[in-house]
């Protein structure tokens, strides 16, 4: 018996697939020519499709690290094309690497257009375990706003935050994707939901169905043999194309590949609940801060510190003791009015600038050739012009003005008579990296007679100098500026957001120094 | 010459629904429209420092958009068995004798509008052939249906978000 001819929508779904045969193609040729109302059917759904498979082709774009790439995604929010971005991180790699092979040459720093910069995310990663990602390239860190697309964890744990209020922690490895504010798409891998009320709807897409949740706890792990829903209090509907299943608390169902739904008593075994990330949370945060002070111990016996604040220290304490152990001129600082606070990890010390008069009072005496200043900082919003770092006070010559712009670009301004140079970063804060601490350091270096920006250890800019002058810190703050009898015209430039370390040399350090202070690792290898 | 390639792609990220567009119009291969945009854009930025930023750019682009895809297309089908090369033939006339207007990003905002109103069925059929890349025969196989009538019940869900589409264009719905 010959076997029954394909129907148009077969061959359709060949044809939009690419894997039509020749004799599929004769068929669907001969339908198109006798049924006229079949091209346009055809075309109508070959436009849908593609724009379909242009919407599941997005992909994940978390505060990129080039200028190119966040202004790109300012300008068309809905959509991201992944090839495009490639090709545009190709264009930027071509201006940065144009930068660095070409050295200490004064290279254009393209100023940010004045749009307003805006953000599709739609989660925040708010806690990480162990976390390894597939992409070494998309490296998360806490803080980050997320927009659809995929996380690949590969192992350990991260906890997602969705805008819409619903909370999940993922367990590595796990292939999950953000859709939007309140759905998922979970392809393998273990993960639990906490789902308020007003978040109710929050829908998580499985290769064998889609979870939709009506206010509730529950787990879920999916793999290629099938998957299981387990609910610990609530309500979740399962929906699969062959039916649905309403599961309510203590209550669970395995739905396995090719085989036949089973109904089973829920079983919290496996799924990390939130008393058991914060267990693991603090165990690692316990190693970080023994790595952490190994680290310090190595950096402040460096003969060219001149002040390193770690902004530890009992809460109540109104200074800032200067960790360096080589006997620097430079003495502690003055805490005047920030509030304690916690740092990059929990338990690290930072202090909190916010309000105008907030501000770390400190002197640094004498002359320098060079400075490297490096620092840790939780932009929470760049609601000055200028936002300060680290500021001299006044303009005298010499003065070293470090400050975050309002527009995202972090600048070094040195005064001088009758010149003033201000030695600009690309921009490093756009609205997806406010909230999330970022090591920021400049690098004024008089023997190779440039400046380099940096953030979170990776050289952004350099430029070449402009004039020689020596550098005279002199009396100056953290977070604040106090502008002398200088009549200027945006006297008021307090930092918003913390800040838990602070270093200063009296050399240039180099690249890989400032990646290894950016990592919390020491100077050098033991 | 640095900048100039920086706002050749910002420029050209914000046209890219419009290249795209025109690249399905000219070009109805599936799967070939990624190529012809990419390729557009890397022609595009070679020549960056030649364009005029200040006037419109988007008659340059449909230029060079119809170029790289009439080239494209033409590489594509020489080395097509003759049957599917005719096949592709055909679909193309039929696409050049449409007179549609290039709205693709409103289109694509309306598309992402329309699958939130899918019934939850539709809704996940959707998800495993779209978002959780499974094809026709890995879901018949998983719910013991033939493939016909999975691929009948994604034509459907197509058809569906097509009209979706259109209403909403129509009544000129916001975007987001």
């Amino acid at each position: 018996m010959a076997e029954p001819q394909p129907s148009f929508d077969e061959l359709l779904d060949c044809y939009l697939t690419g894997t039509l045969s020749q004799d599929q193609a004769v068929r669907l040729l001969s339908l198109l020519e006798s049924h006229p109302d079949l091209g346009s059917e055809l075309l109508d759904q070959f436009t849908l499709d593609a724009k379909m498979r242009d919407l599941a082709g997005q992909d994940l774009q978390v505060a990129p690290p080039r200028e190119v790439t966040e202004k790109a995604s300012t300008i068309r929010p809905a959509r991201k094309l992944p090839w495009v971005v490639a090709a545009l991180a190709i264009a930027a790699a071509i201006v940065v690497l144009t930068v660095r092979i070409s050295g200490p040459t004064i290279s254009p720093v393209p100023t940010p257009s004045g749009e307003e910069s805006t953000t599709v995310a739609v989660a925040v990663l708010t806690r990480t375990v162990g976390a390894e990602w597939a992409e070494p390239q998309n490296v998360l860190v806490v803080g980050a706003a997320l927009e659809p697309g995929w996380l690949k964890l590969t192992a350990g744990l991260a906890e997602v935050e969705f805008f819409s209020g619903a909370r999940v922690v993922l367990q590595g490895p796990a292939e999950f994707r953000l859709l939007s504010s309140n759905e998922a798409f979970c392809k393998t891998g273990r993960l639990t939901a906490e789902v308020p009320t007003h978040a109710s709807g929050f829908r998580i897409g499985t290769p064998q169905g889609s979870l939709i949740d009506r206010g509730t706890a529950f787990g879920l792990s999916v793999s290629t043999a099938g998957a299981e829903v387990h609910v610990f209090q609530g309500k979740v509907e399962l929906h699969r194309t062959a039916g649905q299943h309403d599961l309510t608390t203590g209550q669970a169902v395995a739905v396995a590949h090719g085989g036949v739904d089973r109904r089973l008593p829920a079983d919290p075994t496996g799924f990390v609940t939130r008393p058991d990330l914060d267990r693991r949370e603090n165990d690692a945060t316990a190693q970080q801060r023994e790595k952490w002070g190994t680290s310090a111990r190595a950096w402040n016996a460096d003969p060219a510190l001149l002040v390193r604040f770690d902004f530890e220290g009992p809460s109540a304490a109104r200074t800032l003791r200067n960790a360096a152990s080589n006997g620097s001129p430079v003495g502690s600082g003055t805490v005047v009015g920030c509030e304690r606070a916690d740092g990059h990890w929990p338990g690290k010390g930072a202090l909190e600038f916010g309000r105008v008069g907030d501000r770390v009072r400190l002197a640094v005496p004498g002359e320098l050739q060079s400075l490297s200043l490096l620092t840790r900082v939780r932009v929470g919003g760049l609601d000055r012009r200028y936002n300060s770092l680290l500021m001299s006070d006044a303009f005298d010559p010499g003065a070293v003005h470090w400050q975050v712009l309002s527009d995202g670009r972090v600048r070094l301004g040195i005064a001088a008579k009758p010149h003033h140079t201000d030695y600009d970063s690309p921009q490093v804060f756009t609205p997806n990296r406010l909230g999330q601490w970022v090591h920021l350091a400049v690098v004024y270096d008089a023997i190779n007679r440039r400046v380099t920006h940096y953030a979170d250890g990776v050289p952004l800019h350099r430029q070449s100098l402009t004039f020689d002058v020596a550098l005279r810190p002199g009396r100056a703050e953290l977070g604040n500026w106090t502008s002398g009898t200088r009549s200027d015209r945006v006297p008021i430039r307090h930092f918003s957001g913390r800040m838990d370390e602070f270093a200063a040399f009296s050399r240039p350090l180099s690249d890989d120094e400032v990646s290894r202070h950016a990592d919390g690792r020491p100077p050098r290898d033991p | 010459m640095n900048s100039d390639v920086t706002k050749a792609a910002q420029i050209f990220l914000a046209q890219a629904g419009f290249v795209r567009g025109l690249a399905l119009r000219y070009a109805p291969l599936p799967g070939l429209a990624d190529d012809i945009v990419q390729q557009v854009l890397v022609e595009f930025l070679a020549k960056s420092s030649e364009w005029d930023f200040a006037s419109d750019i988007r008659p340059l682009l449909a230029t060079m958009t119809r170029h790289v895809a009439l080239r494209l297309w033409r590489e594509r089908t020489r080395v097509m068995p003759d049957v599917l090369r005719r096949l592709a033939e055909h679909v193309r006339r039929l696409a050049e004798e449409r007179d549609s207007p290039s709205v693709y990003d409103d289109e694509l905002a309306a598309l992402r509008r329309c699958l939130n109103r899918l019934p939850d069925k539709s809704r996940t059929l959707i998800d495993e052939y779209y978002f959780g890349e499974q094809s026709v025969a890995d879901i018949g196989a998983k719910l013991g249906t033939r493939v016909d009538t999975i691929c009948r019940a994604i034509s459907r869900v197509r058809e569906k978000l097509r009209d979706c589409i259109t209403r909403s264009l129509e009544r000129g719905d916001a975007n987001g």
